[in-house]
C-alpha cells in the first residue's frame, strides 16, 4: 500500500506535473483550432500531415534533451542529420538502375552507413566535450560548422534529389494506417524513456546533472556517461536525417536550419530543465505535438508565416512566465503532499 | 529569567508546519542587543526553520515576530533588511565571479536602489566595512581564492555594511578550524559590544559556552531550556537537546594482534602540499587526521581517492601495490572517500533521498540487459535510511527538504552502501547535532568491529579522541606528531596543533 502511494507520488513530482499542465495545454491547442477552423484542421487529411511532420522534429528535439539534461548542449543535430542524410543518399542513387530500381540490401546499406555517420559524429562530439572537456554549446558550435563544412564542399551545396521510390515508401508509407515515421518516433521515444528512467545510465544523467561535482566524488564515470549522451544525439540524428530523406525523396545540405532552435524551444518548453538534472521524454513528445498543431492550425487560419514565428515565441514566453510562477508553488505543494502520505 | 520587555527582537508562539509535519509548535525567544544568543537543538529541531521565519524566507503559520519594536504577524525578506535583520548562511550566499569588495558593497547598492557605482566607491565601502569588523583581507583577490574562513568575514562585512542590527549565524564554524574560529569570535564579540544582537547556531558545545551569553534549547520545534549560559553546564545543554545523557567516553573497539594491514602509504609525496608520508591502517583500525587548514591534510586523503596527483612514494591496499590516478582505480581497489563540504561534493539537492542514497555503484545494481529495477533501489535506500536514522516522512523527497546533519548522514549512507575495504571521512560530523554524532561514532565503531579501515580526518578533536586507535597531526604537509591509544588526549591535540 506504502509503495503504491510512493509510485503515485513519484510520478506527480515536479517534472511529471508539467507533463500534466502540457496534456491541459496540448487540448487547449486543439480545441481552440478545431472550433476557429474545424472544416480544414479538424480533418484527418491535417491530422495525417501533422503525424507526417511531427516525427522528425521530435527525434532531434528527445536528441537535444539527452544532452541537456546533464547540464550540456548539441547544437550540431541538424548538421549530422543532413550529413547523414547525404551520405544514405549517394550510396542509394551510385547504387540504383537507370529507373530508380534498387535491391533492399543496399537501402539497408545506405541507412546502415548514415547511421553509423551519425555515430561518428556524435563521437567526435563526445571526445571534445568529455574528453577535451570543451564547453558543449562552443563545441557543438564549432562541429556543426565541421559538419556542414563538409556537407556543402562534397555536394557544392547541391541537394541529392530523386531517391529511389523503395526508399521513398518508407517515409511515406503508413503502417496500420499510422504514418511509418510516427511509428518510429514513438518506438525512439520509448525506448529513450526505457533507457533514462529505468537503467543506470539514465539515473547517472540525471545525478550528473544535478551536480557534477558531487556525481566525480560519488565515481559514476561522469565523463563516460556524458559522452554516451552525445553519441546517442548523434545516432538519433541521424535517424532523423533518414526519415527526413525518405519522406523528401532528397538530401541536402541546408536543409531544416531553423530545426535547431525548433527543437531547444521544444525541449525547454516540454519541461526539460536548461541546466540539467530534470526532464521527461513525455514532455518533450508532447510540447512538439503542441507546436506542430499551433503551426498547422495558422497554417488552416491563413495566417502569415512571420505571425506564426512570433506566436511559436509567445508560446515559449507565456510557458516560460507559466513555469516561473507555478514552479515554487507547485514545488512547495507537491512536497507537502508527498509529506503527507 | 530573560528581561522580555527589553528584548529588542522577539518571536511569541510561532508555529510552522511544512505538510503534515510541524517544524515549529509555538516557539517564543527574545534576544536583546548585545548579547549573543546561543540557539541549540538536535538535527531537524527547527532552528534554521526559525531563523528563516526571522528573516522573512517563511511566513510563520501563526504567531508573532517583533523587529525593533514593530510587529509583524510576517514579513518579507526586504522588510526584515530593512529592520536590520541579517542572516549568514551556510553557503553565504556570496557571487564567486565577483570580487571580495564588489561582494560587499553590491548589495548595498541594490537595497539603496543606486543604480551607478564607481570602481573606487566599491572599494572604499568595502575597505570601510572589513575595517569597522577589524580584519585584513585583499578586497581585490575574486571571491573564488578566498579560503572558507575569509568568506565567512565577508559575509559579517556585507551584513554590517547592510545596516545589522540582529545577525543570525547558522552554524558559521562548520568548515573552520580553531585558529579561524578565534578570529572569528573576536569579530563576533566587537559586533555585540557595539550593539548588535546576534543569534549562533553550532552543534559543537564547546564553542556555543565561549561565545553565547544566553541560549534556547529547542527539541521537536518546542522550546525545551532557555536561560543565561552561565546556569548550563555542556552535559546539561547535551540533556536538553537530545533527552538524554550523551556518552562521551572513548570506544575505540579493541584490535586484534594479528590483522593484516588494508592501507599502507610510503612515503607519498605531492610536491608543495605533502611530503614523506607514511602510515599504514589495518583491519578494523581508526586513524585520525588532523592538522590547521592549509596542511594538506584534505589534499592527502584526495591523493589516497585518486582525486589529488602524487609525485612520489607508494600505496598498497590489503596488500597489493595500486596507482591510484582516479576516483574509479580507487573504488575499484576498495576505497571509499565521504568528501568535506556536502552541498557541492556530496549531495545531489534537489534529486530524491533515494536517488542520493544509491549514486554510488550504480552499477552494481544492474540486472539484466542493463536496467536497474526501481523497487530494489527502493528496497536500498529505505534500509539505510531506517539504519542510519534519517529523518524523512518519504524517500522521494528532495535531499535539500532535509535538516543540515540528515543531509549529512545521506552522504555517509551513500558511501557505507558500498561497504569499502578503506573509508575516508573528510568532517563526516560536520553539522551533526550531538546524539546523532556519538551515533554515527557508534556506526563507524561497528563497521571497523566487522573489519573495514578508517581514515577519519577532523577538526573535532573530541570526537577524535573518542573513536580512534591512533591520530597523526599533519603540518606543513608533514605528519608532525603521532598519538596511539593512551596518549591520545584533547589537551596533547591542541596543544600540538597551536
Ligand atoms: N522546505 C522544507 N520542506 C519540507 N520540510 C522542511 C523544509 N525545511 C525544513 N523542513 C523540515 O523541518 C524540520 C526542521 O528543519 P530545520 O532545517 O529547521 O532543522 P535544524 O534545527 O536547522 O537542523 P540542523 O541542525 O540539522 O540544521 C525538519 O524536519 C525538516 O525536514
Ligand atoms: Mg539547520
Amino acid at each position: 500500500m506504502n509503495e503504491l502511494r510512493n509510485r503515485f507520488a513519484s510520478s506527480t513530482l515536479l517534472s511529471d506535473r508539467k507533463v500534466t499542465q502540457l496534456m491541459g495545454f496540448t487540448l487547449l491547442v486543439l480545441l481552440i483550432f478545431s472550433y476557429f477552423s474545424s472544416d480544414i484542421f479538424f480533418t484527418p487529411e491535417n491530422f495525417t500531415s501533422m503525424a507526417f511532420q511531427i516525427p522528425e522534429v521530435a527525434i532531434l528535439s528527445i536528441a537535444v534533451m539527452l544532452s541537456m539534461l546533464t547540464g550540456g548542449i548539441d547544437l550540431s543535430i541538424v548538421a549530422t542529420s543532413n550529413l547523414a542524410a547525404l551520405l544514405a543518399a549517394y550510396i542509394l542513387t551510385k547504387n540504383m538502375s537507370e529507373d530508380g530500381e534498387i535491391s533492399n540490401l543496399w537501402i539497408l546499406m545506405a541507412c546502415l552507413a548514415g547511421i553509423l555517420l551519425g555515430l561518428i559524429c556524435g563521437g567526435i562530439n563526445a571526445l571534445l566535450i568529455a574528453v577535451l572537456n570543451i564547453t558543449p554549446i562552443l563545441a557543438t558550435l564549432a562541429t556543426l560548422t565541421l559538419f556542414n563544412g563538409i556537407a556543402i564542399g562534397l555536394t557544392n551545396g547541391v541537394s541529392i534529389s530523386g531517391l529511389p521510390e523503395q526508399f521513398a515508401r518508407i517515409g511515406n508509407g503508413t503502417f496500420f494506417g499510422v504514418p511509418t515515421p510516427f511509428v518510429l518516433m514513438v518506438l525512439i521515444a520509448l525506448l529513450v524513456g526505457l533507457i533514462i528512467n529505468r537503467s543506470s545510465l539514465g539515473l547517472k544523467i540525471f545525478l550528473i546533472g544535478t551536480n557534477r561535482k558531487a556525481a566525480q566524488y560519488s565515481v559514476m564515470g561522469d565523463k563516460r556517461v556524458i559522452a554516451w549522451t552525445y553519441v546517442i544525439s548523434g545516432l538519433l540524428s541521424s535517424f532523423a536525417g533518414l526519415i527526413i530523406a525518405s519522406r523528401m525523396s532528397a538530401a541536402s545540405p541546408d536543409f531544416g536550419n531553423s530545426y535547431i532552435l525548433l527543437a531547444i524551444v521544444i525541449v525547454v518548453l516540454g519541461g526539460v530543465n536548461p541546466m540539467g538534472g530534470f526532464g521527461t521524454v513525455t514532455g518533450v513528445v508532447l510540447a512538439t505535438i503542441v507546436l506542430q498543431m499551433v503551426a498547422s492550425g495558422f497554417n488552416a487560419l491563413r495566417f502569415n508565416q512571420f505571425f506564426y514565428l512570433a506566436a511559436q515565441g509567445g508560446v515559449l514566453v507565456l510557458v516560460m512566465i507559466l513555469n516561473v510562477v507555478l514552479e515554487n508553488r507547485r514545488r512547495s505543494k507537491s512536497i507537502n503532499k508527498s509529506l503527507e502520505s | 529569567m530573560l528581561a522580555t520587555q527589553t528584548a529588542d527582537y522577539s518571536v511569541k508562539n510561532i508555529v510552522k508546519s511544512f505538510g503534515g509535519a510541524k517544524a515549529l509548535a509555538g516557539v517564543s525567544m527574545s534576544v536583546s542587543a548585545e548579547e549573543v544568543h546561543c540557539l541549540a537543538g538536535e538535527n531537524g529541531s527547527g532552528k534554521s526553520t526559525l531563523i528563516k521565519i526571522m528573516s522573512g524566507v517563511h511566513a510563520p503559520d501563526s504567531g508573532l515576530i517583533t523587529l525593533a519594536g514593530k510587529e509583524f504577524t510576517h514579513l518579507s525578506p526586504r522588510q526584515a533588511v530593512n529592520e536590520g535583520v541579517q542572516v549568514i548562511f551556510q553557503d553565504f550566499s556570496l557571487l564567486p565571479n565577483l570580487t571580495v569588495a564588489e561582494n560587499i558593497a553590491l548589495p548595498t547598492n541594490i537595497l539603496k536602489s543606486s543604480k551607478f557605482i564607481g570602481k573606487k566607491e566599491t572599494k572604499k565601502i568595502a575597505e570601510e566595512a572589513l575595517g569597522y569588523i577589524g580584519v585584513d583581507i585583499d578586497i581585490n583577490s575574486p571571491l573564488l581564492e578566498t579560503s572558507i574562513a575569509s568568506k565567512q568575514l565577508i559575509a559579517i562585512a556585507r551584513a554590517t555594511n547592510l545596516g545589522v542590527k540582529m545577525l543570525f549565524m547558522d552554524e558559521p564554524t562548520t568548515a573552520l578550524t580553531r585558529k579561524e574560529v578565534k578570529k572569528l569570535f573576536e569579530v563576533v564579540d566587537q559586533l555585540r559590544k557595539r550593539g548588535v544582537a546576534i543569534v549562533f547556531v553550532s552543534h559543537k558545545i564547546d564553542e556555543i559556552q565561549e561565545i553565547c551569553n544566553t541560549i534556547t534549547v529547542l527539541r521537536n520545534g518546542e522550546v525545551v531550556a532557555e536561560g543565561l549560559m552561565s546556569k548550563f553546564k555542556a552535559k546539561e545543554i547535551a540533556m536538553a537537546m537530545t533527552g538524554s545523557e550523551i556518552a562521551t567516553s572513548r570506544i575505540a573497539p579493541p584490535l586484534s594482534k594479528n590483522s593484516r594491514a588494508l592501507l599502507e602509504l610510503e612515503k607519498l609525496t605531492s610536491i608543495n602540499t605533502f611530503d614523506d608520508v607514511s602510515f599504514s591502517i589495518s583491519e578494523g583500525e581508526i586513524i585520525g587526521l588532523t592538522g590547521l587548514l592549509g596542511s594538506g591534510r584534505t589534499e592527502l586523503a584526495e591523493a589516497i581517492f585518486g582525486q589529488y596527483p602524487v609525485d612520489a612514494g607508494s600505496i598498497k591496499v590489503d596488500g597489493k601495490e595500486v596507482t591510484l590516478n582516479s576516483p574509479e582505480a580507487a573504488l575499484a581497489s576498495g576505497i571509499g572517500y565521504v568528501p568535506p563540504d556536502r552541498l557541492t561534493q556530496g549531495l545531489f539537492l534537489e534529486q530524491s533521498i533515494l536517488r542520493n542514497i544509491v549514486a554510488v555503484g550504480l552499477d552494481r545494481q544492474r540486472g539484466r540487459w542493463g536496467g536497474v529495477s526501481k523497487s530494489k533501489l527502493a528496497k536500498i535506500g529505505s534500509s539505510w535510511i531506517s539504519e542510519l536514522r534519517i529523518k524523512t516522512k518519504n524517500p522521494i523527497n528532495p535531499v535539500s527538504s532535509l535538516s543540515g546533519g540528515n543531509q549529512q548522514r545521506v552522504v555517509l549512507a551513500k558511501w557505507l552502501s558500498i561497504n569499502p575495504k578503506v573509508m575516508i571521512l573528510n568532517g563526516p560530523t560536520v553539522g551533526v547535532d550531538v546524539g546523532s554524532k556519538r551515533e554515527i561514532l557508534e556506526i563507524i565503531r561497528d563497521r571497523a568491529q566487522a573489519g573495514m579501515a578508517f581514515l577519519l580526518v577532523s577538526d573535532d578533536i573530541p570526537e577524535l579522541v573518542q573513536i580512534c586507535h591512533k591520530v597523526l597531526v599533519i603540518r606543513h604537509g608533514k605528519i608532525s606528531k603521532e598519538f596511539s591509544d593512551k596518549q591520545i588526549s584533547e589537551s596533547a591535540i591542541y596543544k600540538e596543533l597551536n
